[in-house]
């Protein structure tokens, strides 16, 4: 099972993506995205699982997505 | 104090409101979506959940789409200044607050806009939808107007105005100052796209806080800044609500709001209207029969008005008459209330009206006292 950080950016969207995984049985945590980082100060969704069909539950409910950063 | 002036503010709090800015002063006093530490990021949570509920409150289904703002007039600002562009023609009521009509002067005198102003009827609907419908251009991108006025209570036909703008692929903003939390709001069945609340009014949250619910792209910014996102990029991100939130957050206010609506969906909206109006109802009632009082609406039927009257003594400033209301202890607003438009309607510039609003904590009694004020003698003689 892969991990990853799913980078939305906004804290808004961070616990929104966590919330819903979450309801749908996934394990998801909210992430700090560092201040090294290209895009800068921000927040991301620490998730385990198929990056695909997680990709697409969160696309579905208009989470945008940043970046995805596997672990 | 006699506190009939919730149109200005809900004067008086519920407990579980000035609780729930104590929590956050005491509990959660860290600034959310900035830093990562726990204590941010359970704020963060508390805020969030204060969006999903301003959400379900509207029948909304996007909750990140919901801002906070300053006020209801940085919200209305927000929406006027970062939607029109050169040459959009925009339609007003003649009802309106100038948090609708200055930015819309504002941008008319600086070449930027054209604008319209519909007549609306207190005894028609369809004659003001038609009204708004003659005023329709090729150049008309917003129809922005009042749920319910602030001088009147009149309520708008907004579920049709919605329509019509959804008819003619017009953007649909509301103003809905005086009615969230008293009038039910549903945003998609209404078709409106840009929400504007005062939730220090309705919805009993502290001041110094608005909401703004944009469910269209605001592409023009009013303010630019830290948002505790994208933060190596110089330019202010695209995604809400960030793009319309920088600077932090008035925390306190949006937990009392938080709390607010709690308390509001406790009593049930239908309940809270239908208790203001009966002592509006009853007040216009009895102001009716005084002789040298004046009403400025036909009685305010349910489902036509909103918790608010305007009245006057003939040829006495309503502010003199607010003023000595005012020794006897009863707070009301004398003046134009900052819509002169509706004033230029009812024929009530020169003197302006007396306006009263009941909140959810007012009474019979309250309103028997007013008119008991309103027929005694040595109040007769101080307005003299």
């Amino acid at each position: 099972m892969e991990k990853f950080i799913i980078v939305t950016g906004t804290i808004t969207y961070a616990i929104k993506g966590r919330d819903l995984l979450r309801r749908m049985g996934y394990k998801a945590s909210i992430e700090r995205i560092t201040a090294g980082d290209r895009i800068g100060c921000g927040y991301g969704i620490l998730t385990f699982g198929d990056t695909q069909i997680i990709k697409s539950i969160l696309n579905n409910n208009d989470i945008k997505i940043l970046d995805i950063r596997k672990i | 104090m006699l506190y009939l002036d919730n149109s200005a503010t809900s004067g008086q709090k519920p407990a579980v409101v000035k609780n729930a800015v104590l929590t956050a002063l005491e509990n959660f006093s860290a600034n959310p979506g900035r830093s990562g530490h726990t204590l941010s990021v359970k704020t963060a949570e508390r805020i969030y959940s204060c969006r999903e509920k301003i959400a379900d409150f509207f029948k909304y289904s996007h909750p990140e789409n919901v801002i906070f703002t300053l006020n209801c007039t940085h919200s209305i600002n927000t929406v006027l200044k970062g939607v029109l562009k050169k040459g959009d023609h925009v339609i007003t009521s003649d009802l309106e607050h100038n948090a609708v009509i200055r930015p819309l002067e504002s941008l008319k005198r600086n070449g930027i806009i054209e604008y319209d102003v519909a007549h609306v009827s207190f005894t028609d609907d369809n004659e003001t939808v038609e009204n708004f419908r003659r005023k329709i251009k090729r150049e008309t991108t917003l129809i922005i107007c009042t749920h319910a006025s602030n001088v009147t209570g009149f309520i708008l036909p907004i579920k049709r105005l919605g329509a019509l703008c959804k008819e003619h692929n017009i953007l649909f903003a509301v103003d809905a100052a005086q009615s969230a939390g008293i009038i039910d709001i549903n945003i998609a069945e209404f078709g409106i796209d840009y929400l504007c609340v005062a939730p220090h009014k309705g919805l009993y949250a502290p001041m110094g806080v608005g909401v703004l619910v944009a469910d269209k792209r605001i592409d023009n910014v009013l303010i630019e800044g830290g948002t505790g996102s994208a933060s190596a990029l110089s330019e202010q991100p695209s995604f809400l609500p960030d793009r319309l939130e920088s600077g932090t957050l008035n925390v306190p206010a949006v937990f009392g709001l938080s709390a607010g609506i709690d308390f509001v969906n406790k009593k049930g909206i239908s309940t809270i209207y239908s208790h203001e109006l009966s002592l509006i109802q009853r007040a216009y009632m009895g102001i009716n029969k005084i002789s040298n009082a004046v009403l400025y609406t036909p009685f305010p039927q349910k489902g036509r008005f909103a918790p608010v009257l305007s009245f006057n003594l003939k040829n006495v400033q309503s502010n003199r008459v607010a003023e000595v209301l005012n020794e006897y202890g009863i707070a009301v607003r004398g003046g134009l209330h900052c819509a002169p438009l509706a004033h230029r309607m009812l024929d009530s510039l020169n003197f302006g009206t007396v306006r009263i609003s009941t909140g959810v904590f007012n009474n019979n009694k309250n309103i028997d006292y007013l008119l008991n004020v309103l027929k005694n003698k040595d109040f007769t003689r101080k307005i003299k």
